[in-house]
């Protein structure tokens, strides 16, 4: 996938699921993935874990074997961010400003895989409706 | 004894997104959420980081940890300062993005050790605090407070370590010259405590044990002799020294002290053992097995020396009478290397090599010829070849001998009286006898090299030590 299809196809799933509130849950989680995996630039090969298709798409990007990526995905200067936890965050802001919610801070950590992320997302824009 | 650790984590939090020094990345990174997401994904991989470093480790108690966000508006708030404040922390770590201010204001505010964490904030923090005569550590990384942390425990160990000592005429037995004698000092400077106790009322204390203290007597004879691989002692006799170790465990119970000492030689010359049949040898060696320091000879030196090489090896040593070996001293089927040093006393225990180690085969043997006083015996033949750090605090309490030989041979198992014990190779015999002079002759000593933990713990109570 080129950066302009992932962009593209992200851009496509972003609209789906603005949407896509009142669609079955299997079809929600169906698409949160798919917007990850073209985020990511990855192809669907089955993992669900959010950092291990992180370090996939930083490993990809950075031609940096798998393997290596704990050792070498270190923060450096003044900030405290690896590039593997930058993914994960920008995928998550930008999942919920796309759907005008909120993910508490502390939430964050514990939102360790693709289904998770789907669940509370939903739950937000569910709660959102009904406010 | 644990170290109450508690765990911070600070994270620089900018209110708005903006652009310039120290702000690279794109808009989206510069936002506020991006750093609250961040600041909480990093908390809880330095929760998970201090599990794996400190899970399996039962000195340190991890408190529970606290996230700070600090704002770019850069103040320390009280409020904020407060959110880390929980019961007994003996020192705090610190670790994230831009934690300096808070560190030092945290450090001021409640005068306990800060242990910062990574660039910059370890180097920049503890310089600061050192300046302003705060205690402070820095590390390169979370793992690298682990031997800091580590030598907290072992200092705070040695803090509150208070001495039973046995009085007959004098503070110090005339049998160690070289002792310590400004103990108020060592109290000062180190923490530890002493409290003193007549030989009469020790005496008593055995004479007078009740029917439950007899029977806990006998039941550990029977104990010891069922897993001695020998010996050379009757029940009966054995029994009489087991009803001192349990009278010395009554009365540290009661005094609340944690480690012993008592001139022996003065308490002889009572002729009260001779009477009563027992010596204190067994008793030094017992409580050391259950992490109780016991010197003989009301040698102090011997004793916080103890102190000091039980913190860092958790073992329970021999302490010993050292002094260059003499041509008829060394077994014939020994190698002379010109540089062997005798180390005697019948004070040896079953965990030598540490106290959390399998117990070590042991015989039980009398020291007097009148086939009484029990005492543990070790054979040091299997260890032949295994370096060892020897150790003693010189008189005036500043300095800490620490050398280092290997084990050449087994001395003595089964000969009656003091004289069991080791030899051991020096690098200079020479040297370690010059040396030693200056520090006196009973030696406490652990198993392998730890001059270097031994030097960092010292360096926190001010003792400089001397390598050999």
């Amino acid at each position: 996938m080129t950066l302009e299809e992932s962009a593209y196809r992200a851009a496509e799933e972003l609209a789906w699921l603005k949407a896509g509130a009142g669609q079955p849950p299997e079809q929600w989680q169906a698409h949160i993935r798919a917007y990850v995996l073209a985020r990511f630039l990855l192809e669907d090969q089955g993992e669900e874990d959010i950092l291990r298709l992180a370090q996939q798409s930083v490993s990809k990007l950075t031609g940096i074997p798998p393997e290596q990526l704990a050792k070498a995905d270190r923060p450096s200067g003044c900030t405290a961010a690896t590039a593997v936890l930058d993914k994960k965050v920008l995928l998550v802001m930008s999942l919920c400003k796309a759907l005008e919610v909120a993910i508490r801070p502390e939430e964050l950590p514990e939102l360790k895989t693709v289904p998770q992320l789907a669940g509370l997302l939903r739950e937000r824009v569910e709660e959102k409706g009904r406010s | 004894m644990v170290l109450h650790v508690k765990p911070i984590y600070v994270h620089l939090i900018h209110r708005t997104a903006y652009m310039g020094p120290c702000r690279g990345g794109k808009m989206e990174q510069l936002e506020r959420s991006y750093d609250e997401l961040m600041a909480a994904e990093n908390f809880a991989q330095m929760k998970t980081k201090l599990a794996e470093l400190y899970g399996g480790e039962p000195e340190i108690h991890l408190q529970e940890p606290v996230y700070l966000p600090f704002l770019d508006e850069f103040i320390a708030r009280e409020s904020d300062l407060d959110k880390v404040k929980d019961i007994d922390t003996d020192v705090f770590l610190l670790d994230g993005m831009m934690g300096q201010h808070l560190a030092v204001n945290i450090a001021k505010k409640f005068k306990k050790p800060m242990c910062s964490v990574g660039c910059c904030t370890s180097t920049d923090v503890t310089a600061c605090l050192r300046a302003a005569g705060l205690e402070a550590y820095g590390s390169i990384d979370l793992a690298g407070t682990k031997p800091i942390l580590k030598m907290l425990w072992q200092r705070k160990l040695v803090e509150n370590t208070r001495v039973l000592s046995i009085l007959k005429g004098d503070v110090c037995s005339k049998g160690v010259e070289s002792n310590v004698r400004d103990l108020d000092r060592i109290t000062n400077d180190w923490g530890v405590k002493f409290k003193y106790l007549n030989a009469e009322d020790f005496l008593h204390e055995i004479d007078t044990l009740d029917a439950e203290d007899n029977a806990k007597a006998e039941a550990l004879a029977d104990n010891l002799i069922a897993g001695a691989q020998d010996c050379y002692i009757s029940r009966e006799m054995l029994i009489r020294s087991t009803r001192v170790y349990v009278a010395v465990k009554k009365l540290l119970e009661r005094f609340d002290c944690n480690a012993f000492t008592l001139p022996c030689f003065e308490i002889c010359a009572t002729r009260r053992l001779h009477e009563e049949k027992y010596t204190f040898c067994l008793t030094h060696s017992l409580l050391k097995e259950e992490g109780i320091p016991s010197a003989c000879e009301s040698d102090y030196n011997a004793l916080l020396s103890m102190i000091l090489t039980m913190a860092v090896a958790k073992n329970a040593p021999h302490m010993a009478n050292t002094h260059p070996a003499l041509p008829h001293e060394i077994p014939g089927d020994v190698l002379d290397t010109g540089n062997l040093i005798k180390m005697y006393h019948a004070v040896p225990t079953r965990y030598m090599k540490g106290r959390d180690k399998e117990m070590a085969p042991y015989g039980l043997q009398c020291f007097t010829e009148g086939q009484w006083g029990a005492t543990l015996r070790y054979h040091y033949t299997p260890d032949i070849g295994q370096t060892i750090t020897m150790v003693r605090l010189n008189p005036q309490g500043t300095k800490l001998m620490a050398a280092r030989g290997t084990i050449a041979a087994d001395i003595d198992y089964n000969t009656i009286g003091c004289a069991t014990g080791l030899l051991v190779d020096v690098e200079s015999r020479k040297k370690f006898f010059k040396a030693q002079c200056n520090y006196g002759h009973h030696m406490t000593w652990a198993y392998g090299d730890i001059a270097e933990e031994l030097e960092d713990l010292c360096e926190l109570l001010g003792v400089e030590v001397e390598r050999v």
